[in-house]
Order: structure tokens, then C-alpha cells, then sequence
């Protein structure tokens, strides 16, 4: 399960930041920005406080219910990866992100370069990465009344048409299986 | 392998500090004065600082001011993680390419940071082993200790635990990981 991917460019900005699973406490815009900061700064100091020489920055940082994973590019991009513990093939999905992020943000034209990005094929792209790599809860998740309450909402107010959705179909089965019963009787 | 350990108090006072593999190199040395000053467990150490085999080497950093670093670290990690997460997460560790810094809280605010080579499991069910069976026994139950607390001054060696150094050291050389890379 991936709870969010975030962005933060050389300077300690956060440029791009999206929540994928419930999990995790929402915040307000500005603490993102605080908190993209604030890992960018400790990213620095840990580094420095190594007990060996030579030590990179911060690459997991490892709590109780999530982990936070953290590549680092050659040009000081960072990307996070907020995750489940039990994510499995974490390099795999930074490789990924970061090849979506080259195709996508750095080959874009429009893309001011240490701006916040604002691309709906980055954004496309990053959520198909998200859902193949099994990043999403799946919707029968029962932790997640919310989404599924919504899901189900959107499909009863739907056109009522030709494509049956299974919420849908549901109903209209009983009936029949009751009449058949009642032909199979008389 | 185990690089070293702090601990830090309340207030965000370094009350302790122990290397053991700082670096594979000559074992640094402090100056002699300085409150904190890891003994000379190592039979070759030297009470010169050379600049070729220092692994601080290049850092110019002094105890006193690596232990404010690690503090601010921790601290903001900590901070970090209550805000993103839910309100019993705690930080466990974090890893970089050359050491992983393991960290446990006690409720009374006392902070213990151990640094260890980013192939050892988790290390804090020892830290939480450290301050209950060492630093409870030795320090907290030692009235002595609590005799000469002062606000600049609460280290477990000034305190009369001279026998707080020695179990840590004891137990940190017990763990399987000690001198395994």
C-alpha cells in the first residue's frame, strides 16, 4: 500500500505532492510545504552526523505504521515515498516514478524546472504506476468505508442504462430466482 | 556492528555518549576536558587527534556539537512522524547508505539514539532493555545521582554511576550484531 508520493526539488520546495491510500493524517497544504522542509534539512544533517565517513543522507526512515522512503537523484531531486512496511520492491517503484517523472515533467516544455508541477499526463501516469505496482487498497478493504460508500452512491445515481453495474444487479436478482421458485411449485 | 550511542535528556542536554567502532580506523580522541569523553577502552588509543585517521575527519565538528546535530535530528523526525502519522507512531529508525541511527523514547522524555551499521534489524527492544534494566538500576534507583542534579550538569558519570558505563558496555558487546558487519 502506498499512502503518498511527494516531490521536493533541490532548494527544500515541495513540488509535488499526491496521497494515494487513507491511512495517514491529512494535512493543510502549508504543512506539507513545512514538512518537505523539514526532511529536506534533516536529509542534509544526517549525512553529516554519520559515525562513518561517506554516508549518504537519510534513505528509510522506519515508524511503527509506515515507512518513508527517500532517492535522492544526481541533481538533488528528492522523492519520497511514503509506504505500508510490507510495500514489497520499493526500488522498483522509485526506479519507475523517477522514469515517469523524466518522460513526463523534465521532458515537458511548459515544465518550469524547481516549479510545482502541474501535469495531468504526469499525474495519469503516476496513479497507473501507483495502481500496478499494488499501491492501491482495493476497494473491498473494509477500512475504507468511505470510498466504497461513494463508489456505491455514484452507481445508484447513475443513468440506469444498458451497463448494469454490479451494485445494480444485485437487487433485481432476487426477484428472479423467487419466481422461478414459485413457477417450479405451480 | 554498533558505532556508538547518546543519550539525551529532557533537555536536549547530551547526558551521555559511548563509542565503540567510530570508523574502522584509529579510535578518536577527545580532549581531555571535555565532560563527555568516551574512556579509553581501546588498548592503541591516543590522546592526540591526527587528522589522517580521524573518521570525523573533514566535519570540524566537536562532540558537544555532533550530539546538538543528532538531538535536532531525532527531534525533528520524531515531530515528523507524530504529525503524519497517527498519534501513537512513534520513529523507530532510519537508515542511510553507511549506518542505521536507531531510537527509543521513555514516557519521562530520556531519549537513547544508537547508530549501527544499515544491515541490523530493529535495535530498539535493547535500547528499551538499556534503560530498564541499566539506567533504572543504576542511575534513576542510585541516590547519589539524584543528589548532585543540576540543570547544566546530569551526567551518569558525574552522578557516581560509574557502573552505568560499564553495563552498557557489557551489554552493547553482548548483541550478536557487536562486531559482525
Amino acid at each position: 500500500m502506498i499512502f503518498s508520493i511527494y516531490i521536493i526539488n533541490k532548494a527544500g520546495g515541495l513540488v509535488y505532492n499526491k496521497d494515494y491510500s487513507e491511512g495517514l493524517s491529512k494535512l493543510t497544504s502549508n504543512e506539507y510545504l513545512v514538512l518537505a522542509g523539514t526532511f529536506h534539512g534533516v536529509h542534509a544533517i544526517t549525512s553529516k552526523i554519520s559515525p562513518v565517513p561517506g554516508s549518504s543522507g537519510i534513505e528509510m526512515l522506519e515508524t511503527d505504521s509506515f515507512r518513508i522512503h527517500c532517492f535522492q537523484t544526481l541533481t538533488g531531486t528528492k522523492f519520497l515515498l511514503v509506504a505500508d512496511p510490507q510495500q514489497p520492491s520499493i526500488d522498483h517503484t522509485m526506479k519507475k516514478i523517477y522514469e515517469t517523472y523524466a518522460d513526463y515533467c523534465v521532458k515537458n516544455p511548459f515544465q518550469n524546472p524547481e516549479m510545482p508541477i502541474r501535469s495531468e499526463q504526469f499525474d495519469v501516469h503516476l496513479l497507473k504506476l501507483v495502481k500496478t505496482v499494488g499501491g492501491l487498497v482495493p476497494a473491498s478493504n473494509p477500512y475504507i468505508v468511505n470510498s466504497h460508500y461513494s463508489s456505491a452512491n455514484f452507481n445508484t445515481s447513475g443513468t440506469g442504462g444498458q451497463p448494469m453495474t454490479p451494485s445494480n444487479s444485485l437487487p433485481p436478482s432476487l426477484p428472479n430466482i423467487a419466481s422461478s421458485g414459485l413457477g417450479l411449485g405451480a | 556492528m554498533i558505532y556508538n550511542m547518546y543519550i539525551f535528556d529532557r533537555h536536549c542536554q547530551c547526558i551521555y555518549y559511548h563509542d565503540w567502532h567510530r570508523g574502522h580506523t584509529a579510535k578518536t580522541a577527545f580532549e581531555n576536558n571535555d565532560p563527555l569523553a568516551s574512556h579509553p577502552s581501546g588498548g592503541g588509543s591516543t590522546t592526540t587527534t591526527t587528522t589522517m585517521t580521524d573518521p570525523r575527519q573533514g566535519m570540524n565538528m566537536s562532540l558537544e556539537e555532533e550530539g546538538k546535530l543528532v538531538y535536532g535530528v531525532v527531534y525533528s523526525l520524531r515531530n515528523l512522524v507524530k504529525k503524519l502519522g497517527r498519534s501513537q507512531d512513534g520513529f523507530i529508525a532510519y537508515k542511510t547508505s553507511h549506518y542505521k541511527l536507531h531510537y527509543y523514547e521513555t514516557l519521562t522524555g530520556l531519549k537513547f539514539v544508537l547508530n549501527s551499521d544499515p544491515g541490523v534489524e530493529s535495535l530498539q527492544a535493547a535500547l528499551r532493555q538499556i534503560y530498564t534494566q541499566i539506567y533504572v538500576e543504576l542511575v534513576v534507583k542510585n541516590p547519589l545521582a539524584r543528589a548532585s542534579l543540576q540543570p547544566g550538569q546530569i551526567n551518569p558519570e558525574t552522578m557516581g554511576a560509574e557502573g552505568f558505563r560499564n553495563g552498557v558496555d557489557r551489554f552493547v558487546r553482548s548483541l550478536t550484531m557487536f562486531e559482525t558487519l
